[in-house]
């Protein structure tokens, strides 16, 4: 609990920030780095827990007591998932009273909730790495896929440097017009199932 | 041995590692009595203790504590049982107190008085942080931990290693009182035999895998005597059955684990003194049969 409010303090705390650095009317950039921080949000206190869990051998002490990996595993799992649901909801909330343009309203949305599904995904891949490499081993692996994805923006200015401007409006006219209440159950099965997975290597 | 119920029962449990096979163990532990694990460093013993907690993965063979299994019963079992690892881990920033709450909220039966009680004649501070305590006192911690919630089971691997012998001999006599006077059930895994000596009522020697050996220690220390001898003064039929044979200025020795049987024909040889019996202790046994696998 004291975690949660802790984490909803400094989300609370940021976004306001950032809504005074820029304003009412820049909301498009405000939520490109609110779609980041939720990612960050989420995934942080994932590799510092199982951090904190390896440091002191904790699954080996948990092993110990009446407590199944099922649940621990679950635990975890709904813990994020309970994290992100706040986060975005939050964040929704927090434009949904501001003033953006009804035309941007759509893209918001998706943004925020597209930042929601990529945190629980790479959320719960991040635990099955763990789970089955150990968390020194998988977050070496981490880091060097974020130096990769470093380089993606170069690739894409590369190949798509003359159309950019369509890469983009593609990508936004996605955006627009996802339907989400078709998404969102998809995501969550996915997510459970990714959970079972997690579950299956713990036991 | 009393007919007293089957509180552990192993049936042809293997578990196979890369260089290291458990080999088709099988032993039982009747409710109310203390069984010593003996075997030298690598033979087992915590693989076969980790198997009954569910912590490892037995390959093979059937598994029963409490009737349950603990591969499907993980939970129910570790309910009713107080474990010792031979390593303890704990939050290390977290203070004793904190971690006596929170192992609490895992158990049907925890007793918080009995949890204050125990760490107030271990003499562990409830404000200290759990990696400032020393081995003796992680030890005594864990014990304190694993006896709260009233377990009809105490498993213990390798529980008094590193510990100074006054608090060895607490905890040991801690874990007699347990099984003498509450009935409980212990098993306890040790290199160090004199540990099983004081406490054991039955033991088994494991050795490179295999149970070798399983004996009420009583009847074990009865059976299992060195005998020396001067020449010509036994049959060469004892002679033969001797292990560990020793020639010396006395005469000879060899240890007998048939002391028993052969005891009448020794009577003669008692009397004119050119035999002698002498007690082994499990040392002697577990060197013999090591020698002997």
């Amino acid at each position: 609990m004291a975690y949660f409010i802790g984490y909803l303090g400094v989300i609370f705390i940021l976004t306001a920030i950032l809504r005074i650095l820029l304003g009412n009317e820049n909301a498009v950039p405000l939520v490109l780095i609110s779609g980041v921080l939720i990612f960050m949000m989420v995934f942080g206190p994932v590799f510092f827990n199982e951090q904190y869990e390896e440091k002191h051998k904790a699954y080996d002490f948990l092993d110990t007591l009446p407590v199944k990996a099922s649940e621990i595993v679950s635990a975890k799992f709904g813990l994020v998932l309970v994290t992100v649901v706040a986060t975005v909801g939050y964040l929704l909330l927090l434009y949904s009273v501001s003033n953006v343009a009804p035309n941007d309203w759509n893209l918001v949305r998706s943004y925020l909730l597209m930042g929601g599904f990529v945190s629980l995904f790479f959320a719960a891949l991040s635990y099955i790495g763990i789970f089955s490499l150990g968390y020194t081993k998988f977050a070496v692996i981490v880091m060097s896929f974020f130096v990769l994805l470093g380089f993606v923006p170069i690739l894409i200015m590369k190949f798509y440097i003359d159309n950019m401007d369509v890469l983009i409006d593609n990508i936004l006219a996605f955006l627009r017009n996802v339907n989400w209440l078709a998404v969102i159950p998809l995501v969550l099965i996915g997510y459970f199932g990714l959970m079972f997975i997690a579950i299956k290597i713990k036991e | 041995m009393d007919n007293k119920e089957n509180i552990l029962e192993l049936q042809n449990v293997q578990k196979k590692y890369k260089g290291f096979v458990l080999d088709g163990i099988t032993l039982s532990l009747p409710q109310g009595y203390i069984l010593g694990l003996i075997g030298p460093n690598g033979a087992g013993k915590t693989t076969t203790i980790k198997i009954l907690m569910n912590m490892v993965k037995r390959d093979g063979g059937d598994v029963q504590v409490f009737g349950l299994d603990p591969q499907k019963s993980a939970k129910q079992i570790k309910n009713k049982v107080g474990y010792l690892g031979e390593e303890q881990h704990f939050y290390g920033n977290k203070t004793v107190a904190w971690t006596g709450k929170f192992v609490s909220t895992f158990y049907d039966n925890w007793d918080t008085n009995t949890f204050q009680s125990l760490l107030t004649n271990f003499e562990i501070s409830r404000t200290k942080k759990t990696r400032e305590l020393s081995k003796g006192m992680k030890v005594r911690f864990s014990l304190a931990l694993a006896l709260s919630h009233d377990p009809d089971l105490l498993i213990l691997d390798e529980p008094t290693a590193g510990l100074d012998p006054v608090i060895r001999r607490e905890v040991l006599e801690l874990l007699q009182k347990k099984s003498k006077n509450e009935g409980k059930s212990v098993i306890i895994s040790s290199h160090i035999t004199d540990d099983i000596m004081r406490t054991a009522d039955l033991v088994a020697f494991l050795i490179e895998g295999k149970i070798v050996l399983v004996s009420e220690k009583d009847e074990l220390l009865s059976n299992w005597k060195r005998i020396h001898y001067k020449k010509g003064a036994l049959g060469s039929d004892i002679v033969n059955s001797l292990t560990r044979r020793k020639d010396h200025a006395f005469g000879s020795s060899g240890v007998t684990e048939h002391y028993l049987e052969i005891k009448e024909s020794l009577v003669q040889g008692i009397t004119e003194g050119v035999v002698k019996i002498e007690n082994v202790n499990l040392d002697d046994i577990l060197i013999s049969l090591v020698k002997g696998a």
